[in-house]
């Protein structure tokens, strides 16, 4: 597949897109990228759309951004039939109350292969991902406090001492 | 007196086939074996035993980062070749005498290290590789790197470098030999012994 043909389904998706999605913000680039933000109460829809009427079926991965004030969850799919990525954002703010986590939803339904992202966020982030089935830590140890690339993280671990002395 | 078939009676003195030093002394005046009986050396079980053991170190590889790579499998390979110190890769702790913990030890991992360690059977030893084993090298500060293995075990010996080099790994596993041959197991054991009853 030409690279044109590939820009030109990337602007046929951001087309199909934005008729879905009139308040997102979509871009399609000249490199086959299509660019979407949308709201966090969209997250769930845009994912589904992408995935049954864009031909997106290929997870690549799932991160976050952390701006201090609010968190940005990026998500980057392709489509495997016309070679067209496209690229979807969100921002989350923490809540307060009980549940003071940002929370958005998962879309581990659409895309089998973002369980272990969303756990790797949720585990680095501290974002919580509802509807996830298995929303456990994946990368820091057993009894980790904290969530270690918010820009607010402090290590709480006490110094262990040198099993061997000092010469 | 003429040995007619050799047997294992061996006398000496004037006129025997077999010829024995008259002094049989060294400069000091110590009686000196192998002078007497040509073959023979004298020497203590200690540095027999520690002869052996640092002549045989069988090694464990705990390949943790680069540092595995450059230094133990390029080390252990035919260029370089870790067996001309008698030195065997063996991939079970429960027939290893070293372990060589190469590379970064994350806070996850440090519970499987302890864990490998403590599968070794005594004498066991410990050589850090690199930056990263010994002290946790420019991940130090990072919230899931344990800065230094010593933190985990005991260490016999640090090998600096960012990888270091295989011949800075023999010169380490040499001092290793060397820091074995002084050592005093027997009164160890001694101490062991005290230490139980």
């Amino acid at each position: 597949m030409s690279m044109e043909e590939v820009v030109s389904h990337a602007k046929e998706t951001a087309e199909k897109v934005t008729a879905q999605f009139p308040e997102a913000e979509v871009t399609a680039s000249d490199d086959g990228w299509v660019k979407v933000k949308v709201q966090a109460g969209r997250w769930l829809d845009l994912a589904t759309f992408l995935k049954e009427s864009s031909g997106f079926d290929y997870m690549f991965y799932i991160t976050a951004v952390d701006w201090k004030d609010h968190f940005t969850v990026v998500g980057t799919v392709r489509s495997m039939t016309t070679g067209v990525w496209a690229e979807f954002r969100t921002d989350v703010t923490e809540q307060g109350g009980d549940h003071p986590w940002p929370a958005l939803a998962s879309v581990t339904g659409v895309w089998p292969g973002a369980n272990w992202m969303e756990r790797e966020v949720y585990d680095l982030f501290g974002i919580d991902f509802t509807g996830h089935p298995d929303l456990r830590r994946i990368m820091t140890p057993e009894g980790f406090v904290g969530h270690p690339l918010r820009k607010n993280f402090t290590d709480v671990r006490t110094d262990r001492p040198r099993l061997v002395p000092h010469r | 007196m003429v040995v007619e078939d050799g047997g294992p009676t061996a006398p000496s003195g004037p006129g025997s086939l077999i010829q024995v030093p008259a002094a049989p002394t060294n400069a000091d005046g110590d009686l000196v074996i192998a002078n007497y009986l040509p073959g023979v050396a004298a020497t203590s079980l200690k540095t027999v035993m520690n002869w052996g053991r640092a002549n045989s170190l069988w090694y464990m590889l705990f390949g943790l980062a680069c540092c595995a790579i450059e230094g133990l499998m390029a080390g252990g390979a035919a260029r370089w070749d870790y067996d001309r110190f008698g030195m065997f890769f063996r991939s079970s702790p429960r027939q290893s005498d070293l372990m060589f913990v190469a590379g970064t030890v994350t806070e996850k991992m440090a519970p499987r290290i302890r864990t490998i360690y403590e599968q070794m059977s005594e004498p066991r030893y410990v050589i850090a590789v690199g930056a990263c084993a010994s002290s946790g090298g420019p991940f130090k500060d990072s919230y899931a790197v344990v800065p230094g293995v010593d933190k985990i075990i005991p260490v016999d010996i640090y090998v600096p470098g960012c990888p270091p080099r295989p011949e800075a790994l023999y010169y380490g596993a040499i001092k290793l030999q060397e820091k074995i041959m002084k050592e005093k197991w027997h009164k160890k054991q001694q101490a062991k012994a005290g230490a139980r009853a």
